[in-house]
């Protein structure tokens, strides 16, 4: 899970290395709208929909993660 | 086809979020242009950016300004009242968006050259007027959506251009195309889906505005045009009429038709005994598509890879201008192979997918946004070509050949009404063409407007017309005379159709009396045009640098005498 979570944020953002502690704001392209665009990348991969209040909370490798350990 | 110019400049503006469609055209337009310089409007800025003349999107002068309107947020929330008070109500609103749109693409347009792409707009189809709008006289809310894409018709012209994007919008599906949740969290309208599909539209436009257009439909016949194998099920056998299975052959054989009459050629590959093949065209009630429709038509056991070479060779076009539809993967995959430059889509299993898999397809490859009088005649002309090059091999000699054609001409001068045609030439024409410039509508439009001369030559023969087939633009603004552009579309080179254009146009300038004492044509080489390298020197003109050719002015130029050319006068003329 973690796994694929790291390929869906490496490709999004264009980047190779992707720590486990990844999260907003860390690099300048996982801004706000970085954000969104990672979410949607997520739903598409996962083939999940993520509820309003969650698409900003979900914002660290770790929390994706988690969540979508529980929900898939 | 033409090839795309280097760099394209693009603006995008919106009333909405639109920040995230970034990648998504980067991706899509990076493969089309060979290179893309993209610049982003702020969020709901674009009237701020067109009324400031300090703007960034004045600094930028982009090639193409897309500005992408969402509906519900262009109304706001006044239009939950329109319903509430009548037509008249909802008419005043529209009609207060549109001059407002109207009056900012004016100072737009006043200020640069661009290609401008506007979208028809979307409301929320799921509002709570659905049930009342038909039956309430007097009362609409979707009139909203409908009468302002109607309006939008009223601001097109030669380079404002109107996206389809409601078309879109009720194809695929509203909730398919946008979401909900970004609205709320960042004024994002579209999904992902959304985005992807509204780039793709946006890319099918500019296809068509480049010029980057496949010409011809090349198209089997069995289990393609029909349902079933004519050799082997007969006449009687194969699916095609109005039952069952059939019609969907029927449906498909009509958008081919339509296609054809958009001016796209067809031609026939097809493994087959031509006697059996004349006897569906000629006999089968059922047949939409002629004979005659066909510009080419290789029926045949030779391979289909043979036959392409000599499709293209006869009608004239490139192997990149084809577009090769066969249900057979064997067939697919050989034309694949062996001319990749061919496009080969693959083929839907279930025929019931054919007619709709058609016009996604067209829109991919066929994009088309004007007709001009040449679409609808184009496979007239072609086939008109072939006789005249029939009535070449039987001739004796070259000027006996010219003199039996009749030809007449007749040549424009600064026609607006002839510019979408004058525009296609330069997108199109490669061999004989001097200095291989560009032009959009707007800028031969700009062109003209600057005082200069532009000539365009319609020839007609025995066989039949040719339409518009000779561009000469003249420059008169600087001390000489400048060539800016001259050039013959193919169906016409050999026949010295350009003395005569050349020559009438030098003619009715020493006629005018303009202060010019020289006439200058440069020639520009590039991979196609060789054959005009030194048309110049074979035209009188006196070599006087690099490419560089000059004619003195003061000379009467001698017409070739088996051409009858005469000028337009333009009023007689209806558009």
């Amino acid at each position: 899970m973690l796994g694929r979570v790291k390929a869906v944020v490496s490709d999004t953002f264009n980047i190779t290395d992707v720590p486990d502690d990844l999260k907003i704001d860390d690099i300048e392209e996982w801004n706000s709208l970085g954000q969104i665009n990672l979410i949607l990348a997520i739903e598409q991969e996962f083939g999940v929909k993520i509820p309003t209040e969650k698409i900003f909370e979900l914002s660290s490798v770790k929390r994706l993660s988690g969540y979508l350990e529980k929900e898939t | 086809m033409s090839e795309p110019r280097a760099l394209k400049k693009i603006y995008f503006m919106s009333n909405v979020n639109m920040d995230i469609i970034k990648p998504f055209l980067r991706k899509a337009y990076n493969s089309f242009f060979t290179d893309t310089e993209i610049m982003f409007s702020g969020y709901n800025q674009y009237m701020q950016d067109i009324v400031n003349p300090d703007s960034a999107l004045y600094a930028f002068k982009p090639d193409y300004i897309i500005l992408f309107l969402d509906g519900d947020e262009l109304f706001g929330p006044g239009k939950n009242r329109v319903f509430f008070n009548g037509t008249d109500e909802t008419e005043a609103l529209v009609r207060e968006r549109i001059d407002n749109l109207s009056a900012l693409l004016t100072a737009l347009k006043g200020r640069l050259d661009s290609i401008i792409l506007v979208n028809t707009i979307v409301l929320d189809p799921c509002n709570s007027f659905s049930m009342l709008e038909y039956n309430n006289a007097g009362r609409s809310y979707s009139d909203l959506e409908h009468l302002f894409n109607r309006r939008l018709a009223d601001i097109t012209d030669g380079r404002t251009f109107v996206v389809d994007f409601r078309g879109l919008s009720g194809s695929l599906g509203y909730e398919n195309l946008f979401d909900r949740r970004l609205w709320y969290i960042g004024r994002i309208r579209l999904s992902r889906r959304g985005l992807e599909e509204l780039v793709k539209l946006y890319l099918s436009y500019l296809k068509a505005i480049e010029g980057k257009v496949r010409k011809c439909i090349v198209l089997d016949l069995d289990n393609t045009l029909w349902g079933g194998i004519i050799g082997e099920d007969g006449i009687g056998g194969i699916r095609l009429g109005r039952d069952g299975i059939g019609l969907a052959y029927v449906e498909f054989q009509e958008e081919l038709r339509n296609l054809k009459d958009q001016g796209f050629l067809l031609a026939i590959n097809s493994k087959n005994n031509l006697d059996d093949i004349m006897e569906v065209f000629g006999s089968h009630p059922a047949m939409v598509l002629r004979i005659d429709d066909f510009v080419s038509i290789k029926v045949n056991w030779t391979d289909k890879v043979t036959n392409m070479k000599e499709i293209a060779d006869e009608v004239n076009i490139g192997i990149d201008s084809l577009l090769f539809i066969d249900d057979s993967e064997f067939e697919r995959e050989l034309v694949k192979k062996e001319l990749p430059m061919i496009e080969v889509p693959d083929f839907p299993r279930d025929p019931a997918y054919l007619k709709g898999w058609l016009t996604g397809l067209s829109r991919e490859f066929l994009p088309k946004i004007k007709l001009i009088r040449e679409d609808v005649e184009r496979t007239a002309m072609y086939k008109a070509q072939a006789q005249r090059e029939q009535g070449m091999k039987g001739a004796q000699s070259i000027e006996d050949f010219l003199v039996s054609l009749e030809m007449k001409a007749t040549v424009y001068e600064n026609s607006r009404t002839l510019i979408p045609r004058m525009s296609q030439l330069t997108q199109r024409t490669n061999q004989f063409n001097l200095t291989t410039k560009r032009y959009s509508e707007a800028e031969i439009e700009a062109f003209m407007d600057r005082g200069n001369y532009v000539y365009a030559l319609d020839v007609s023969d025995k066989f039949g017309p040719s339409g518009i087939v000779g561009l000469l633009m003249l420059d008169i603004t600087g001390d000489s005379v400048m060539i800016d552009n001259f050039l013959l579309s193919c169906r016409v080179i050999g026949r010295d159709i350009e003395r005569a254009l050349i020559g009438f146009a030098i003619d009715k300038l020493r006629i005018q009396g303009l202060r010019h004492r020289e006439i200058v044509g440069l020639y520009v080489s590039t991979k196609k045009n060789g054959m005009v390298s030194d048309l110049y020197r074979r035209l009188g003109f006196e070599m006087a640098g690099e490419n560089r050719w000059v004619l003195e002015l003061g000379k009467k130029y001698v017409l070739p005498d088996f051409i009858e050319i005469e000028e337009a006068v333009i009023y007689a003329r209806q558009s």
